[in-house]
Order: structure tokens, then sequence, then C-alpha cells
């Protein structure tokens, strides 16, 4: 995404970004009581695009890389269980 | 065998000198468009030509070998070889390796798989044993209500099965339609400006996708479907002419419906770039001609529907197909809300159920699609016209088959093309950043070891069928179906395993029994001189006609639901 331009207008985007990201994250995760792990991983992953975001201008990348990381964990964490049985790995 | 092994071997090469023959004449300036063209030509003319042989009962090894050693005779005296060129592009090493132990774990899943999955069993390929066993199109094809849909794909899956008249490599038909998938998602990707290293990402992306791949090996079609629609978007993103468009189009059309639905996709992308300035093929006129042969090959299904029923879409009707099976006719936004809401809510993350063919409850798109591509993707459509017009076109076809089929736990296999627009808008960033790119490959190798085997075959089944030598190789020894002979009855009126019967080498007669009392079965059964007979009805009177059977000593229960006839 190009960053460039007004503050204002750069400060807006990145805001509608993170909202789209952070619904998204929500619907995908679901996250229940029993994994909170989800929760911090996704408070820290929010909190370093914010602390990104003030002072990188490749920010958004980053805050995306961020969330990929977190559905990446989130995706793996509930289908590689599956996958470990099916190939006889499970323990 | 050999003479068989040679046949086929011969009959590919004839297919494929055939297909770049009229490449020659149909093709773009594209190069990358040009290799899924070349793979598109290749389908058709199979297509075509077990088409003509089954409708004129001259499906048999020899006749189609004499055909194409004519056909390879007379294409070298044109000199249709000399132009041929093997294509070694200049691939990053790391990748390259990749997509080779991707390939050969693919041949492996060919050789080592026999056909597992509960459809193709049932419905999609007891017709090919009928046919191949008849040497041609026969009016019998099974019990299952799906019988009489578009049978386009097991076109492909009957050449593969034909010469060695054995079913050991059925499922090249489905790895034709992934490398096609493969081809088409990458010239898509290049066309929205990857360039060559990351469209190939891109492609490898998509082609590792859980449900696209298993599909591939599986003997079902909805992976053939998808890919077509790949082929057909990045024509339409290519801007080439309308009759090179058709030609993937008639392909679809004659292998599944769905493939309809999805084209309102597609013709909201050409609409959406109608202004740009039209890709001609070198040769307008055999553009056209193919693309007429294409529809009507297509068209074949629901014309012999037609003819034979009076309904080209027969069993379905305007209040769809009710039933154990049942299948949605026309737009419901029930099923939208419903597909599109356990998609987003918790199919995406895969988490019900392990990856196989049918999805089960999950979106089988696997952990890079998901976890990069979804991000990606929203980031593209703000950052670049061309991919928006695609986005648009593969989130409108989504919308619209997720409206039109039913809400059940398998509807997202309809929906298969979408992770190609997430591969691509992956690989986007992913050349753009190398952060992401790791996240990507972390991904694509989780992906890789989640397709190594689907759920229908866990480690020990796959080992038992690894076991069995390869002229015998079956899922039967497993369900333990087989008896001392060659023609067995079978009585079932519901989703059942009748390709498991014919053995691999379709050695075995099968005789369908249409009964709806004790005397009628007795009676087809003596009529069929079967010695034996696979009675497994659902329904609770053809239930009751096995049970008289046995009370008045016709039938005796050997195990499960096989019977002696007395």
């Amino acid at each position: 995404m190009n960053l460039e331009g007004s503050s204002k207008h750069t400060f807006a985007r990145l805001a509608v970004l993170t909202c789209c990201f952070a619904v998204l994250a929500w619907r995908i995760a679901k996250v229940s009581p029993k994994e909170l792990w989800r929760d911090i991983a996704a408070v820290i992953s929010v909190y370093c695009a914010a602390a990104l975001l003030v002072h990188r201008p490749e920010a958004s990348r980053v805050m995306a890389g961020c969330f990929m990381v977190y559905l990446l964990i989130v995706h793996a964490v509930s289908h590689l269980p599956h996958s470990f049985q099916v190939l006889g790995l499970a323990p | 065998m050999i003479l068989g092994a040679a046949c086929l071997a011969v009959a590919n090469a004839a297919i494929l000198l055939g297909a770049h023959a009229v490449l020659v004449r149909v093709r773009v300036a594209d190069r990358a468009v040009n290799v899924a063209l070349l793979l598109l030509l290749r389908l058709f003319l199979i297509s075509v030509v077990v088409l003509l042989c089954g409708a004129t009962g001259f499906l048999a090894p020899l006749p189609i070998a004499l055909l194409s050693v004519f056909a390879l005779v007379l294409l070298a005296a044109f000199g249709c070889h000399r132009g041929v060129q093997v294509p070694f592009p200049d691939v990053h090493p790391a990748l390259g390796v990749f997509l080779a132990i991707v390939l050969a774990r693919l041949l492996a899943q060919v050789w080592f798989f026999s056909p597992y999955s509960g459809d193709a069993l049932s419905y999609h390929l007891p017709k090919i044993a009928e046919w191949t066993r008849a040497g041609g199109f026969t009016r019998e094809m099974g019990l299952d209500t799906h019988v009489t849909f578009p049978a386009g794909f097991e076109l492909i899956e009957t050449w593969w099965v034909l010469f060695l008249r054995h079913d050991v490599l059925i499922e090249m038909a489905g790895i034709e339609f992934l490398l096609l998938a493969f081809a088409s998602t990458y010239a898509l990707a290049s066309r929205l400006g990857l360039n060559h290293n990351f469209a190939l990402f891109a492609a490898t992306l998509y082609g590792l996708t859980p449900g696209l791949h298993f599909q591939s090996t599986a003997c079902v079609n909805d992976a053939p479907v998808a890919a077509l629609y790949v082929a057909t978007m990045t024509l339409v993103a290519s801007n080439s002419s309308i009759a090179l468009t058709l030609l993937p189009v008639g392909l679809g059309i004659g292998i599944k419906p769905t493939f309809c639905y999805a084209l309102v996709g597609i013709i909201l992308v050409w609409w959406l770039a109608r202004r740009a300035k039209e890709e001609r093929s070198a040769s307008t006129r055999a553009t056209w001609l193919l693309s007429g042969l294409s529809l009507a090959a297509g068209a074949f299904w629901f014309a012999r529907n037609l003819l034979w029923y009076g309904n080209p879409i027969h069993p379905v009707g305007a209040q769809g197909l009710k039933g154990s099976n049942p299948i949605q006719f026309g737009f419901r936004s029930g099923s939208l809300a419903g597909n599109l809401g356990d998609l987003v809510g918790h199919r995406i993350q895969d988490a019900s159920a392990p990856y196989g063919p049918y999805v089960n409850d999950i979106s089988g798109w696997g952990t890079a699609i998901v976890a990069c591509g979804i991000i990606a993707f929203l980031l593209s459509m703000g950052s670049s016209a061309a991919f928006r017009r695609v986005a648009a076109g593969f989130v409108g076809s989504l919308v619209v088959v997720l409206a039109l089929v039913i809400h059940d736990p398998w509807s997202m296999r309809f929906v298969l093309f979408f992770p190609a627009i997430l591969a691509i808008a992956t690989a986007r960033m992913a050349s753009e950043s190398r952060g992401i790119l790791g996240i990507a490959v972390a991904g694509l190798g989780l992906q890789f070891v989640a397709t190594a085997l689907p759920k229908e075959l866990p480690r020990e089944v796959f080992h038992e069928l690894a076991r069995q030598g390869w002229r015998e190789r079956s899922m039967a020894k497993l369900y333990q179906l087989d008896v001392p002979s060659d023609s067995i009855g079978y009585f079932a009126d519901s989703r059942n395993v009748a390709y498991l019967w014919y053995r691999p080498d379709f050695s075995r007669r099968l005789v369908y029994l249409r009964a709806e009392t004790a005397d009628e079965l007795r009676a087809q059964l003596k009529k069929a001189n079967a010695g034996f007979v696979y009675a497994a009805p659902a329904h609770s009177n053809h239930y009751a006609v096995v049970q008289e059977c046995e009370s008045r000593s016709w039938l005796r229960r050997l195990r499960g639901f096989v019977y002696a006839v007395d």
C-alpha cells in the first residue's frame, strides 16, 4: 500500500485497514476463553503494528505481516492436529 | 499390458503434437497464456476423440492407437514437429526443487491411490467402467440418481484407463487439470504484473491448495471446474477474443453446471475491460471453429438427456432434486447467507476436519492462502486497478455460486477457484516484502505437509493400498468386497460403492437390479444369471424386498451386504 500523501489521508486509510483486519481476525479466530494465547498474540500484533505506524513509512506492510503471522498461528494450531492424525503423527 | 502402454504413449504423443499444431493457429502474443492454451487444447482434443469414439462404438485401444499413428504421420509430414519448443524457464533453484518434489509426490499419489471417494465410486466411475467394457457409450450407467449428469471430466478419465484397460493411472486426468490450474494461475499472475518467479510462486500456492490438490487425485470434478474457471478468467483478463474464451467455457459446461454459475464473475470482468484492445488469435476462423466444437462437446450431455429423458438437466427439475443427495435449483438467499456465514464464521479456519476432496465443513484453502491471502487481497484491492477488476470477478463468482448451491457441509468444493486470486495476492505482497515472503513460505510448507494424504486415506489405509500389487490395487479389498465370480447383481438405491465391484481391470460384469418386489428381484437375478448379489438398499421398501428374498431362501447372506443367490 502506498502511504505517501497527506498525513490525514494516510491515517484514514490505515484506520480503515486496521478495522478491516481486526474484524477479519475476530471473525476467523472466534477466540474461546480456553485459548487466551490467541488474544495475547492478537494484542501483541496490534501493539507492534501501532508502534511501527508512527515511525515507519512501510507500516501497513508490517502491520499486515503481524496479522499474517497471527492468522498463520491460528490456522496452523486449528488444523495441524487433524493433518498429523491423518499422517499417523499424532501423539 | 505392454501393447496398451505403447498405445497410450503413441496416443498421448499424437494429442500433444496435435494440440501444438492447433496452438500455432490460435495462439496469442502472451507466451504464458499460450502454455495454458496448449494444455486446454490437449484436453479439448482428448474430449473430442473419446466423445466421437464413445458415440460411434469405437472406444477401444486399437482404433484410437491407429488413428493416433495416422495423425502422427500426417502431422510429421506437414512439419508440425519442427516448431515444438520444450520450455525450461529460468526458475529460482529453491522453487524449482520444490516444484519437482511436488510433481514427484503427485505421480506417487497417482500410482498408489486407488479410487476412494464416495461420489466417484457411486456415479462418476461406474459409467467409465460400463463404457470401457462395452467399447462405447451405454445407456446403463448405474443406479445413483446423479449418473446422468454431464460427464466431460469422465471423458479424460476414460482416456487414462482405456489403453491399459486398468484404472492404475486414472488420477492422471485430475493431474492434467491441476497442471492447467497451475499454468493459468501463472499466466494470470503475470498478467497482473508479477515477475516470472513470483507468478510461479502464486501458481504453486494455488496448486497446493488442499481442497484442489486432493480433488485432483480423487476422480471428482470440482477441481477441473476450478481449473477451467481460472483458465477462462486468464483469457478474459488477457483481453483474448470471445472466440478463444469460449474454448474453456465449452469444456466447463460439459463437466459441471456449477461452472456456468461461476461464469457471472467472468462476464463481469469482460464487461469491465470491454474497452481494452482485443488481443487477436493467429487465425480468427480456426478459433471460432474450435470454440464451436468445444461448445458442442459441452452441450452433448444436455442434448443426450433431452433426447433420453425429455429434460436436459435430468433428474433435476424446477424444484431441484429431492432425496438423500438433494440439489438446489435457482437462487436462494438462505443458501448464500448460510454458505457465506459458515465460510467466514468457521470453515475458513479449517478446524472442523482433516483435508479431503469434499472439504467437509472446512474451506480447504490451506494455511498460506488463509493467513496471507486474505490480508494481501485487501491490500492489493487498494493498490492495483487491474487486480481490482479481476478480483471483482472472483468475488462475484463466489457470491453467485454460494447462492445457487445448497447449504450443506460440502458446498465449499464448488468455489475452489477462489483461492487462485488469494494466491496471486499473496505472491504480489511477497514480491514487495521479504518478511511476508517468509510467512507465505512457512504457510506453503504447512500446506505441503497437509496435502500428503487425504482424510479418506489415513496412513494405515494408505499402507494397505500400497502393499497391494498395482494390478489388483483397490479399496475393494479393504471393504472386503469380493466374490468368486466374474458377474454380480447390484441392488442399491443410494450412494454406494458400485465401481469397486468392477475390479481395477474392469473384468467383472455388474448387473444393476431395479426391482420393487421380491419376485421382480428374483426374476432379474435369474435373467442375469448372477450367482451373487450386493444388496444394500437404503429405502425401507427396497430393504423389505431383500428381507423377503432372504426369508423365502432366494438369497443367503454371506457377509455384510453380500448375498449368494440360491
